[in-house]
């Protein structure tokens, strides 16, 4: 009985800081993020990966994400002016990002193409003079740096619809679509890599 | 039996109190007492936590007992923090408060343009005027298309504010540049070293600057190098005058960039002027080069070196009007740049940045003066500074620094008289820097430098005080200071205990920006003092001055679909007794009024941005032998119209070409007068023009790797 009172008046609710608990927060907050339907959604993404990143400091994932879901939330509402603050906010995480050997550097440049991609929207007649270069660069870079990464051959393709003939490159629209959708079926939905970006597929058009 | 049950029950109860969930709840609100929705309010060290709602109100389950830190985080924002019992955070009123923006440029608008900054998201308001026409990509040329700069008549050089050329100091990533223009002769106008390679950020700031900055009287333009680069890139340009290249190569902790060309005016002269091919012993020629290092060193800290030299070479014959001297001048002149900066930000709002520069510039002119004569002059400057600055709360931060400048100059002429001259001067300055956020829009910047000159063993005090309002795209600034330079080296060559020149500056300012309109009305009036004057045969530091005036500018980037404008006025009134002027006169390189129209229009039909801009100013005051009085006479209006136009012809070739002074028209910056009158008395004069009066410029820039090195923001 004295062990019994002892073991419940000094119980302590203890939180066990194991990986388990890093899977299950990442793995609802991707889940919250393929539901997601606006720009309210994307905002609550956002915020659960950042608090995930200040506690797991050593996982480059939520931090990639959090810049994502920056970005992402631009190309959803593209006249919003918080979007200037926005990209400042994605351009400190993918900053952040350089600091994280063990971070996949394809899935980074990715994400600069796209987060350049998003100033673009910001102020097309300025913005895509002086952003183009960056874009496709860095979706070149990611394509080097990984050519399984399905995410650079989509979003490359899908932004060069929008330039000027005399800027695209030789690539076969079509083609390119079919490479990308090939390596999409051929990879998997885990918390270690992104999975994004198959959306645009049905947006390439021409 | 009794035993078991009260074990089970106290099992029953404790496992209900191992249950219970605590509830923390508030509202979010900004100062305004405005709702904010989506703000990310958490538990520290955990990831339990909620967005607020569009009403600002969260609430978060938790089975946290105790003491516990909640966490409130938003974008634009300062975090917010408190800690206490869990019991004690229900209904919690949270109070956001906006980030101060960068308080540095808000408190040193007036007066400045920041021009494409390293903020990426800066590119809609950076006025990119090296697009413009007229400027020849040329930075400082382009610079004179603002209000408050000056044409620069036969100089080439930028003229601010009623101020001379030398009173614009450049400065790279903080440190000073000594020599930033290339050769000024009779016959070519000076062109600045500029590369969009290498070079980011421009922060033009024409008066009421921080007292980071000493030994400018007129203005300052900081350029900044990139501090990254993610994209290797490699291109070459072809123009009728020159040829040159340039790249970055970028890895994982670093990047590198290289910038070079090669001008001769040869081809140019001879087809376009062919028949003064007689006076070109050897044409115009320069080699440059530059080169930056960029490596991150360790979290959030940059290491930067920057190189550049450059060699310039010609032989002119010169004819003075009214004399029978001709003289073959040949110019020889070498000029080299090092400097090297580490730039640090700690976790706790505190930066650190040192930096060291190197400048070495010499002359070798012979027929400088008169037939057979040799000039020869060499200069260096050692420029050290370093300075922390630390943000202590949203409401003060505080910047200090030192720095030293250790300069040498060397003078030697031999001809019909033979003239020497050597002299070191040490400057070392100690400054700081307050800023205070009085309430939401309203800053106060008070600052001061403390200043010692060798030359002249001064010590001086030179404080500033700046004050701005900024709500909703509307600014108004106020700043007043004192400046000082060190006087010319052709003056501290005759006596080198002249007093530093300093000025007293007091601006005022009006400002509205909006995503796609800018409107500026600036106001500023400067008292000089100790300008070096000339009476007896001596040069002594007696002289005065004032320049005062207003600056307008507009700018519209959506005036019309495809069409972006703009136009800038200003109107001085300066008066200097100085040098040979015993009395309080306008200068012969001020001009009253100054006006500039510039129009883009975009056509990506035609794949093309064509500019046109028209220059106006009223004439420059010169001394008419003739009558009476000393600077009694001004020279015609000056007009000038240039004409760009940039091919983006292919995503790795743009096409570039610019024309400045469409008509043709000559105009004249003065009179030359016979040093004797004839036999009625009157003095004959030659006019005092550009030695070209316009030209035309046109090349190709090619991508030669896979990624795009130049775009059309270059131009």
């Amino acid at each position: 009985m004295l062990i019994c009172l002892i073991f419940c008046n000094f119980t302590v609710k203890t939180e066990i800081l194991t990986d388990s608990l890093y899977h299950t927060s990442m793995d609802k907050a991707l889940i919250q993020l393929d539901s997601v339907k606006n720009v309210s959604d994307l905002f609550q993404c956002r915020n659960l990966f950042e608090r995930i990143a200040q506690k797991y400091t050593d996982n480059w994932q939520p931090v990639y994400y959090t810049a994502y879901c920056d970005i992402e939330m631009v190309y959803y509402d593209q006249k919003s002016e918080q979007n200037k603050g926005r990209l400042e906010d994605a351009k400190i995480y993918l900053e952040k990002l350089a600091s994280y050997s063990e971070a996949d550097k394809s899935e980074i440049s990715t994400l600069w193409g796209y987060y350049y991609n998003a100033l673009i929207l910001l102020d097309p007649e300025v913005n895509g003079q002086k952003y183009f270069g960056e874009v496709i660069g860095a979706y070149e870079k990611a394509m080097e740096q990984n050519p399984e990464n399905p995410r650079p051959v989509v979003l490359l393709t899908f932004f060069e619809q929008y330039l000027p003939p005399f800027i695209k490159s030789k690539r076969d629209p079509a083609r390119e679509r079919e490479r990308a959708k090939d390596l999409f079926d051929r990879q998997t939905r885990t918390i270690e890599n992104p999975y994004w970006g198959k959306y645009f597929l049905q947006q390439i058009t021409k | 039996m009794k035993q078991l049950v009260i074990c089970w029950l106290l099992t029953i109860l404790c496992a209900r109190l191992d249950a219970q969930t605590n509830k923390i709840s508030g509202h979010v609100y900004d100062e305004d007492r405005n709702p904010l929705g989506y703000v990310n309010v958490y538990i520290d060290g955990t990831v339990e936590g909620t967005s607020t709602d569009k009403d600002g109100i969260f609430e978060i389950k938790t089975n946290a007992l105790g003491t516990v830190t909640i966490k409130a985080s938003f974008i634009g924002y300062e975090p917010f923090s408190i800690t206490k019992d869990i019991s004690e955070l229900k209904n919690l009123i949270i109070i956001l408060r906006q980030k101060p923006e960068n308080m540095h440029e808000i408190v040193v608008y007036s007066g400045n343009y920041l021009l494409k900054t390293s903020s990426a998201l800066e590119s809609k308001n950076a006025v990119d005027l090296v697009t413009t026409a007229g400027s020849e990509g040329d930075l400082y040329k382009s610079l004179s298309m603002l209000p408050g700069t000056q044409v620069s008549g036969t100089d080439g050089r930028m003229l601010v504010r009623g101020g001379e050329s030398r009173e614009s100091q450049t400065y790279i990533d903080g440190m000073h540049v000594m020599s930033p223009y290339t050769a000024k002769t009779d016959d070519v106008t000076s062109r600045g070293r500029y590369s969009p390679f290498i070079f980011e950020g421009i922060n033009f700031s024409m008066g009421g600057y921080s007292p980071e900055y000493s030994q400018s009287l007129s203005s300052i333009l900081p350029l900044s190098t990139k501090d990254d680069s993610k994209i290797s890139k490699i291109g070459a340009s072809l123009m009728n005058v020159s040829a040159g290249g340039g790249g970055t190569k970028a890895w994982e902790k670093g990047s590198a960039s290289f910038n070079f060309n090669y001008t001769n005016l040869q081809f140019y002269n001879a087809s376009l002027y062919p028949g003064e091919k007689k006076y070109w012993g050897k044409p115009y020629i320069q080699y440059s080069g530059q080169n930056q290092l960029r490596f991150n060193v360790g979290k959030e800290a940059i290491l930067k070196t920057y190189f550049a030299y450059d060699k310039t070479l010609f032989r002119h014959t010169q004819e003075e009007p009214f004399s029978n001297i001709v003289r073959d001048m040949n110019y020889d002149e070498d000029n080299l740049y090092l400097n090297s900066t580490f730039n640090k930000r700690f976790s706790n709002r505190q930066n650190l940045f040192i930096g060291a520069a190197y400048s070495w510039n010499r002359k070798i002119i012979d027929q400088a003066l008169t037939n057979n004569d040799r000039l020869n002059v060499s200069e260096q400057e050692l420029h050290i500074k370093a300075k922390t600055a630390k943000r202590f709360s949203t409401l003060y931060k505080l910047e200090v620094g030192m720095e030293s400048y250790i300069k040498d100059y060397n003078m030697n002429y031999r001809g019909m008289i033979h003239q020497r001259s050597k002299f070191d001067n040490n400057i070392s300055g100690l400054f700081f820097s307050n800023d205070f956020s009085l309430m939401q829009s309203l800053f106060l910047n008070l600052s001061a430098r403390v200043e010692y000159s060798s030359l002249n063993n001064s010590l001086a005090f030179l404080p500033r005080i700046a004050l701005n309002y900024h709500k909703k795209g509307v600014t108004i600034s106020g700043i007043a200071g004192k400046y000082q330079q060190a006087a010319d080296n052709d003056y501290l060559m005759y006596n080198n205990r002249l007093s530093m020149e300093n000025n007293l500056q007091v601006m005022l300012g009006f400002y509205y920006q909006n995503n796609d309109k800018i409107y500026r009305v600036e106001m500023y009036d400067k008292k000089y003092d100790n300008l070096p004057l000339l009476t007896g045969g001596k040069y002594s530091s007696d002289g005065d001055g004032y320049s005062r005036g207003i600056d307008i500018f507009f700018n519209d980037k959506k005036f019309l679909e495809n069409f972006e404008y703009m136009v800038a006025y200003s109107y001085n009134d300066s008066k200097r007794k100085y040098f040979e002027y015993p009395v309080a006169d306008t200068p012969e390189y001020v001009t009253k009024h100054n006006a500039s129209l510039t129009i883009k229009y975009s056509n990506w039909k035609w794949r093309s941005i064509i500019g046109v801009t028209n220059r106006f100013a009223s004439g420059w005051s010169y001394h008419d032998p003739n009558r009476e009085g000393l600077m009694n006479a001004t020279t015609p209006n000056y007009n000038s119209i240039d004409v760009s136009w940039t091919v983006l012809a292919h995503k790795k070739l743009i096409i570039y070409a610019c024309i400045s002074n469409l008509f043709n028209r000559h105009n004249v910056y003065g009179y030359v007068y016979s040093p004797v009158a004839d036999v009625n008395g009157f003095y004959e004069r030659e006019p005092r023009m550009l030695y070209r009066s316009q030209s035309f410029y046109i090349g190709v820039f090619l991508t030669l790797g896979n990624n795009v090195a130049y775009n059309t923001s270059n131009f």
